[in-house]
């Protein structure tokens, strides 16, 4: 009898994992549609390459971004929302990968959708390489990069474009134009 | 013997010399194009015999390039065809079309200042031209036909340039400028592509008279200030579930006026902008006239919003001074005779708070449970967007663009009706 209290026991504490197990749905990043998916901050449409993510909220709901730096935004905005996790995506393969396992790379010279020029890898490695391969990088860990400025480049060239044209146009007459 | 000797050296120095000579015109007739441009002094002109072309070249003097009609450029290497650097280039009347094995990223590469590029028909799955840290150059005349795949120009670090009278279809991108100032757009024509002109982080860019149609977006302008959109017609961009006329995203201090903006899926729609003056635009018979949101300072006057499926959108504005628009869809009533309605206008957020969430809940647009529900929940008066005095009537400057009869015409029409009438009464009664 006591076995058999003891068995039953085992049982009921068994399903009660199992069940809650079953509730704990391990979030999955959803494929990007290039025809009908735009980003939540910017309005861009997404296209579907290595700059791309996403968040899947709680309620199983999917929000796309053609940009990191756009995800962010949104995750500032929205702090009161329930993320259930966030998606970025590996600069080789184009994989998902869930952000904080992900390392970043912050490169000016890029050109990402808006700008945001931080790039992520799957591997630690790989972007340890990239930036060794490439001048004037930064490594983000996820810590880093959640403390990251997120300013974007272009607004500083935008700016330096802006004075140079006050200064008239007798710079444009060089032909070896820098900016 | 001697005078043979003599005569026989002179034959063979006349065979050497000969030889050399057709030899010589043997090269200049195999000689490359790029030969010749090395060839033209600066400030000359180089005249290309018509053909077909393989060889890609690069202009890097002040020379003027002109083809015959006829000259086809291929491109079938991983090289521009045509590579443009320096200062003071012209280039005229080229035709350029890709080949199978082309794999270079863009057809014209164009850098440096003062460059006129005029009469270029390009036909190509990749980007056409790539205008990058380029300065004071024209581009006119020039026609673009892709495969949706790439954009059609990108103006990248450049200012001051003129994009004239370019026909571009079936691309992504028509324009993509970024990091520019002072580039101007008149008179293009986007077609059947992504967007027609999109714009960021370029200040103080000027667009007229383009026409934008069948696109996802007819003009696209993002993190931008002072630009000036004027008399363009974006029409028909309803071809994507997210396609508008005009989209403004982070656009500050800037005038769009005059403007058509009609038969697209939302007419004008308006993010996280601030500043700018919106006037004198016709936003006509789109699905959703106006959609805003975030939108501080701006002013919006004598626009006209006529036959839109749902006139307008908006939240969280503040400070607008919006007023003097005709809203077909206002209830207005004016007391006082000033031709202004004493019953603002407010257009509600509740839609766009609801399809924000759940998208699919566009279906029930203009159902009457939704007007009821927008009714009941109510938005809180400090969130919405409103007009403080809408028109009563349609401006009469406008209605002449409605094609409507002329009095005089209708009056003719009504006479002569009447004439008839009288008369084949009376011939009809004579004959009883």
């Amino acid at each position: 009898m006591k076995i058999t209290i003891k068995t039953a026991s085992l049982l009921l504490l068994l399903t009660v994992v199992f069940l809650s197990g079953c509730g704990q749905e391990k979030a999955e990043p959803v494929a990007i549609n290039e025809n009908t998916d735009k980003c939540d901050i910017c309005n861009m449409a997404v296209s579907d390459n290595q700059f791309a993510t996403q968040i899947i909220l709680e309620n199983g709901k999917s929000l796309v971004f053609d940009d990191i730096g756009c995800m962010h935004k949104w995750l500032k905005e929205n702090e009161d929302q329930k993320v259930a996790q966030s998606f970025v995506r590996d600069y080789d393969s184009k994989q998902w990968i869930e952000e904080e396992k992900a390392t970043f790379v912050y490169d000016k010279s890029l050109k990402t959708p808006m700008a945001y020029n931080v790039i992520s890898f799957i591997k630690q490695s790989d972007a340890k390489h990239y930036v060794e391969g490439n001048e004037g990088t930064l490594l983000l860990t996820p810590d880093e990069l959640n403390s990251h400025t997120w300013e974007r480049n272009k607004e500083m060239m935008k700016m330096k474009m802006d004075s140079h044209n006050e200064e008239g146009s007798m710079e444009m007459e060089k032909s070896d134009h820098t900016n | 013997v001697e005078g043979r000797r003599e005569m026989k050296v002179l034959q063979s120095l006349f065979l050497i010399i000969g030889l050399f000579g057709f030899a010589g015109k043997e090269v200049l007739a195999e000689e490359s194009l790029q030969a010749k441009i090395a060839d033209t002094p600066v400030g000359g002109t180089l005249h290309i015999a018509k053909g077909v072309y393989q060889e890609p070249i690069i202009l890097d003097k002040p020379i003027f390039v002109v083809a015959e009609d006829g000259v086809l450029f291929t491109s079938c290497s991983n090289e521009p065809i045509i590579t443009i650097r320096g200062q003071n280039i012209g280039l005229k009347n080229i035709k350029i079309a890709s080949c199978e094995t082309d794999e270079a990223p863009f057809s014209i590469q164009v850098s440096g200042n003062a460059h006129k590029l005029e009469d270029i028909t390009i036909s190509s799955s990749k980007l056409a031209i790539m205008v990058d840290n380029t300065h004071n150059s024209v581009f006119q005349n020039i026609k673009i036909s892709g495969e949706k795949q790439e954009n059609a120009i990108e103006v990248w670090g450049s200012s001051n340039n003129t994009f004239e009278k370019i026909l571009i279809d079936h691309v992504q991108d028509g324009f993509y400028a970024e990091d520019g100032s002072y580039n101007k757009f008149f008179r293009n024509t986007i077609t059947d592509s992504r967007y027609g002109i999109h714009v960021m982080y370029s200040d103080y860019i000027v667009l007229e008279e383009n026409v934008s149609k069948r696109n996802f977006t007819g003009v696209m302008i993002m993190q931008t200030a002072n630009a000036f959109i004027a008399n363009n017609t974006l029409v028909e961009n309803n071809q994507n579930v997210n396609a508008q006329g005009l989209l403004l995203y982070d656009v500050h201090q800037s005038t769009i006026t005059n403007n058509t903006i009609s038969d697209n899926r939302v007419g004008l729609f308006i993010e996280n902008s601030n500043h700018n003056k919106i006037e004198h635009n016709e936003v006509r018979t789109n699905y959703v006239g106006v959609q805003m949101s975030h939108v501080e300072n701006n002013m919006i006057e004598n626009n006209l919003f006529i036959s839109n499926v749902t006139e307008g959108q908006a939240k969280n504005g503040k400070s607008n001074l919006i007023r003097n628009n005709f809203w077909d869809a206002a209830a207005r009533l004016d007391t006082d005779g000033d031709g202004k309605s004493n019953l603002s206008y407010k257009v509600d957020p509740y839609f766009i708070a609801l399809t924000k969430e759940v998208p699919e809940y566009q279906l029930f647009f203009q159902h009457p449970g939704m007007l009821l529900l927008q009714k009941m929940l109510k938005s809180p008066e400090h969130l919405l967007v409103s007009d403080t005095s809408p028109l009563m009537e349609i401006p009469l400057q406008n209605t002449t663009n409605m094609d409507i009869p002329s009095n005089f015409t209708a009056w003719l029409m009504s006479i002569t009706m009447i004439l008839a009438s009288i008369f084949i009464l009376y011939v009809g009664r004579k004959k009883l």
